[in-house]
């Protein structure tokens, strides 16, 4: 954790956290676009003293709102944790990608939300 | 006359191939963006129907427009539960959106030029707060809050800049902040330098509804929201008030219709309605309970650490 991603204050008292890219020099726009290419949606998000633009950041939103409502729990909730984790380790890496796609598919087919 | 009429799908292919895809993106992607939600068909019918057609400038009773009969009945009920379900004296369900609903919260309540106190966009909070490239930082004279180092506000440094710019207006509310704010505090500040103080709670309105996140109600003059977020309702806005003061009401009023909107979507309204029968049903509680719970994932209490654990290479 010391050389870990931190979040920022820590956690959460509800349904949103700030990841803090910074000390990894990942952009929050390069992980948006990583993450978005593994279906999985987040959007980039300037952090407390960001030194990238607004454009750019150096961190990401996450939010339970939707995966909720599509029916995930805790389970569910933290295989996607290892997700994002997995593509965020190895953020130009396409076989991850291509894998944490799949997994992505697996989980949106387990818990359909119009079909 | 329209009865035969062909569907977007056989009409239009090039716009129904977009809407397809969004569709099936909706679908088959994880949806981690914490402002979004998927929104009922019952709100979804509501949207797609003929109300869409009814202009209905004023409110139920004091219309500007003939035939509102079944529209007034539209927009009471869809008050009503709004102040049922948030225990609010008063609600505006004109508002087409967030933005729009601060825009008019702001001009019933302040002058342009005057000062206002919210939080920072880099820090967590929202355009509407008082961004110098929004309205709200261009008309007015805004001054930002933030928080400290360990990513929590710091309410020395919001009641210090209230004592020595004097704000009319003390926004609170966020659209990047994970921890509880203390509504009563905030009010104290607002308080001590005669300010109104006004909660935009956009992102939390669902979590509130059900009683898992403090509510603002009781501690604010005035309660701004978004309809889509946590509370799962239709693209809409929605103003709220604790306070009897019927003068503030109408001022309220006056700044949504004619000061800051002309007719109201009577669509979106339905959809309100809809949204806020189906938040006072109890799988609601159970649902914004678990929304929670999914943010808090691991056993030491925080979604957060088991990030930070499993990207630290530790999980």
């Amino acid at each position: 954790m010391d050389r870990g991603y931190k979040i920022v204050s820590g956690g959460t008292d509800n349904h949103l956290m700030l990841v803090d890219l910074v000390a990894q020099g990942i952009t929050g726009k390069a992980a948006d676009a990583a993450l978005g290419d593994a279906h999985i949606t987040v959007n980039k998000n300037a952090v407390p003293n960001d030194p990238q633009s607004p454009f750019v950041t150096s961190g990401i939103r996450i939010g339970t709102p939707a995966v909720t409502t599509r029916g995930f729990e805790e389970a569910q909730c933290d295989q996607l944790a290892h997700l994002i984790c997995d593509v965020l380790d190895q953020l130009d890496d396409q076989a991850t990608r291509q894998r944490v796609r799949q997994a992505a598919q697996s989980l949106c087919d387990a818990f359909p939300v119009y079909r | 006359m329209y009865r035969d009429t062909t569907p977007i799908s056989a009409y239009d292919a090039e716009l129904a191939a977009a809407m397809r895809a969004e569709e099936a993106r909706q679908e088959d992607h994880i949806e981690l963006i914490a402002s979004e939600n998927y929104a009922s068909p019952r709100v979804l019918e509501a949207q797609g129907s003929v109300l869409t057609n009814k202009y209905a400038e004023g409110y139920p009773g004091k219309r500007y427009y003939g035939g509102c009969e079944h529209v007034d009945v539209v927009e009471t009920l869809a008050i009503e539960r709004a102040c049922q379900l948030f225990g609010a004296r008063y609600a505006n369900v004109q508002p087409h959106a967030g933005s729009q609903a601060n825009a008019a919260a702001y001009l019933a309540l302040i002058e342009a030029g005057d000062t206002l106190l919210g939080m920072s966009l880099a820090d967590g909070g929202h355009l509407t707060h008082g961004a110098h490239v929004n309205f709200s930082g261009k008309v007015y004279n805004a001054v930002q809050y933030g928080i400290d180092a360990e990513g929590y506000l710091d309410y020395n440094q919001i009641s210090d800049l209230a004592e020595q710019h004097r704000p009319k207006l003390l926004l609170g509310g966020f659209s990047a902040y994970s921890r509880i704010v203390d509504w009563a505090k905030l009010r104290e500040i607002a308080n001590n330098v005669g300010a109104y103080f006004l909660v935009d709670m956009a992102h939390i309105a669902g979590l509130v509804a059900a009683g898992v996140y403090p509510s603002p109600i009781p501690h604010a003059h005035v309660v701004t929201t978004t309809t889509h977020k946590t509370l799962r309702g239709p693209r809409s806005g929605l103003i709220l008030s604790g306070s009897e003061d019927e003068s503030l009401h109408k001022k309220l009023n006056s700044g949504v219709f004619p000061g800051m909107q002309g007719g109201p979507l009577m669509h979106a309204i339905a959809g309100k309605a809809v949204a806020f029968k189906e938040a006072m049903e109890p799988t609601f509680v159970a649902y914004q309970q678990q929304v929670v719970a999914n943010a808090q994932i691991d056993g030491s209490g925080v979604y957060g650490s088991r990030l930070q654990n499993c990207l630290g290479g530790d999980g």
